[in-house]
Parts: C-alpha cells; sequence; structure tokens
C-alpha cells in the first residue's frame, strides 16, 4: 500500500491516554509510543471475517455434538459430549462448575460468533440491539475458553491412560480447529471498523 | 457523546456504552476482589479437588497433589504446564495486581513495564481455568459405578471463585491512573 492510500483515525491509547492516530488497516501490530499498548487491531476485510465466523459456528456445533471423548473400561465404554458433561454436574450439585463449562465453551463463543456474523452480514435489528450486541461481542472475549479447555483435556486423558483405554472423538478434532480459527479471528478483526457497522 | 435521563452520565453514540473518563472505582474494586480471590486461594489448595477411585476406593487429591501424580505418571511436561496454570499464575497475577495498586498510588518512573505487566496479567489469568476443566471432563467421563467413580470436592468450587474473582479484579483496574499519577508528580503533559 503506498503511503497515498493509507487512512487513518484519531483514537485513545487504552494503556495511558495518549492520542494517536492509528492507521487502517495496518498489518502488524502498532504501538503507542509512550507506553507500548498495542492499538490497532486486524486487517481483514467483511468477506474474510464473515467466512472464518461461519466455519467457526459450524465447528462450534459440531464440538457441541459430537463426543469429545470415549472412556472404555472392562468392555463398558463411556462416550462424553460437552452437552452430557454439564448435565451430569448440573444434576450432580455441581451447579456452578456446570455454569462455567457452559459458559465459557458454549454461551461466550455463540455470542462472540454470532454477535460477529450480525453486524458483519446484516442490518438486522433496531441500532439499540446492535449496540447490545457489539458490546456483548467485546464483553464475551475473555469469557471464550476453548484453548484453555483443550489443554485440560489432554490433562484429563493423559491421566486416564494408566487405568482405561482414552478414545478421541471428533469433537476433540473440531475443538483444535476452533482453537485455529479463534486465534485468526481475534488477530484479524478489526474492533474499529467492526463498530462502524452498527449503523 | 449522548446525553441520557440521569444528570452528568454520556453515552457513546457509537456502541451506546456508558463513557467513563477512567473505569469508575478502579482501585478500590481492584484491592476489594484481589482480597477476596487471595481468601479463597487458600482453601482451594488446601482442601481436596476431586476424589479419584479408579478400580479401587475413592482417594482425595488436592491441586498439588494433581501436579505430583501428573509427575509420577511420567508426563512432567504436563505436571509443570498444570502447576504453572493452576498454582503460579494466579498466585503471581494476585501479587501482580497489588504491584500495580502500590504503583497507582504513587509511580516514581514513567509506568512503561507495568503497564505491559497490567496486559500480560490480564491476558493469563484466563489460563488458570484448566484444572476446572480437568476436574468436569474427569467427572463426567469417569462414572463406572463401583468399578470407577470420580467426586468433585470443595477445592474446585473455590479455585473457580478464585480464578474469576482474579479476572474481574485484573478487568476492574484502569492502567491510565498510574499514568494520570505519574504526569500529576511530575507536571507532565
Amino acid at each position: 500500500m503506498s503511503s497515498e492510500q493509507k487512512t487513518y483515525y484519531t483514537g485513545l491509547c487504552g494503556g495511558c491516554d495518549t492520542v494517536l492516530a492509528i492507521e487502517h488497516g495496518r498489518p502488524s501490530a502498532q504501538r503507542c509510543p509512550i507506553c507500548q499498548t498495542p492499538v490497532t487491531s486486524g486487517n481483514h476485510s467483511a468477506q474474510t471475517t464473515l467466512a472464518l465466523v461461519i466455519t467457526a459456528l459450524v465447528t462450534l456445533g459440531m464440538l457441541w455434538s459430537f463426543p469429545v471423548l470415549s472412556l472404555s473400561m472392562q468392555g463398558q465404554l463411556r462416550p462424553m459430549t460437552l452437552s452430557f458433561a454439564i448435565v451430569e454436574l448440573a444434576q450432580s450439585e455441581e451447579r456452578f462448575i456446570a455454569f462455567l463449562l457452559a459458559l465459557t465453551l458454549g454461551i461466550a463463543p455463540a455470542l462472540e460468533l454470532l454477535g460477529i456474523a450480525t453486524i458483519v452480514m446484516t442490518q438486522l435489528g433496531a441500532k439499540g440491539f446492535r449496540q447490545w450486541l457489539f458490546r456483548t461481542i467485546v464483553a464475551m472475549r475473555q469469557w471464550n475458553m476453548i484453548e484453555v479447555c483443550a489443554l485440560g483435556i489432554i490433562v484429563a486423558g493423559i491421566k486416564l491412560t494408566d487405568y482405561a483405554e482414552v478414545i478421541p472423538g471428533i469433537a476433540l478434532g473440531s475443538m483444535f480447529a476452533l482453537l485455529l480459527l479463534g486465534i485468526f479471528i481475534n488477530n484479524g478483526l478489526n474492533i474499529e471498523r467492526l463498530a462502524r457497522r452498527i449503523g | 457523546m449522548n446525553d441520557t435521563n440521569e444528570p452528568g452520565i454520556q453515552l457513546c453514540p457509537r456502541c451506546g456504552t456508558t463513557a467513563h473518563q477512567r473505569k469508575p472505582d478502579a482501585l478500590r474494586r481492584t484491592l476489594a476482589l484481589s482480597i477476596a480471590a487471595a481468601a479463597l486461594f487458600i482453601p482451594a489448595n488446601t482442601l481436596p479437588i476431586l476424589s479419584v477411585g479408579l478400580l479401587s476406593s475413592p482417594e482425595p487429591s488436592t491441586i498439588l497433589g494433581g501436579v505430583i501424580d501428573l509427575y509420577e505418571l511420567g508426563s512432567w511436561p504436563l505436571a509443570l504446564i498444570v502447576f504453572v496454570a493452576s498454582f503460579v499464575i494466579p498466585m503471581a497475577k494476585l501479587i501482580a495486581l497489588w504491584v500495580l495498586l502500590s504503583h497507582s498510588y504513587n509511580p516514581s518512573s514513567p509506568p512503561v513495564k507495568l503497564t505491559k505487566l497490567y496486559w500480560l496479567t490480564e491476558w493469563i489469568g484466563r489460563w488458570s481455568m484448566v484444572d476446572i476443566f480437568v476436574v468436569a471432563i474427569l467427572y463426567a467421563l469417569v462414572q463406572f459405578g463401583s468399578l470407577a467413580s470420580v467426586e468433585v470436592g470443595p477445592a474446585a468450587w473455590c479455585f473457580g471463585a478464585t480464578v474469576i474473582l482474579t479476572m474481574a479484579a485484573a478487568e476492574s483496574f484502569d492502567p491510565r491512573i498510574m499514568w494520570d499519577k505519574y504526569r500529576e508528580q511530575n507536571n507532565v503533559e
């Protein structure tokens, strides 16, 4: 991109409040010259973002529909889907753990992805609803913990290998695919550009 | 900014968020939430998080006991990861928050490194949740009647609450307050 084509918007650094000229769609991270906080977001186009988000939504559906792991012990096979795990925990009075699982692996990623897709793809809903969706996307980002759960599954699987046969399920593949998609979406999403599509 | 019915409160015209010059009561909220997290971190590490009975009677184990089990199984890299995620990160996060709070009242130099520490603290906290996922997965997976069973211990609740409270404490903190104080004390614009 030549220097004539560069466009800037004025923004405040989230770290120290310095007023900055932030370059639109800068491929590498721009940092605040005072406190070194990264101030730019990604440079994905709306089409790229939409393609990644729809793929992630389909993958999230698979994660919730198929077994993550199955345990085979003395001739008995026990498959485990995420929805089954949440129901089991909720029925055994471990409702707080069940809620954490539902929030971090279901509600947060689904709201984030559906919110991005709705704002990017459509002009659906009143402005107040679209503003709420945008705020929800921002709030839910830190509660989406699919990558942390993937590590938890590896640890749980290794703990059980000495006692039973642990069989990885289709949803485990979906989880690692979602992990990669999440990295691509977060690195490429331009929050400022998304906010401009609210209406 | 859009004015609201309440005096002095303005909303962002683009996304509708309530506008604040700085996060409200940032330092007091961060302090309160981090103290609550520290209080819960003690039972989280002393009470059993999980009782596992695989071809035997259920044996309760703590977070650090689980790390030792993993090490004895020969998975020392995973034992190290779980130890860091479940013990080192929550502890380091609490210490980092208190360091940030203390410097917010009296910063002696430009808080560049402290701002970086804040962003690191905010990003890394979620990884502590790994033990909660391990507990949930083991519980759902290992229910074979008398053959094998897993029970969730009281430390799981305490640990989950510790992680959420430290995340909320980091979210409540506003690094710009350190810069405000620094600029105020050194007459820097």
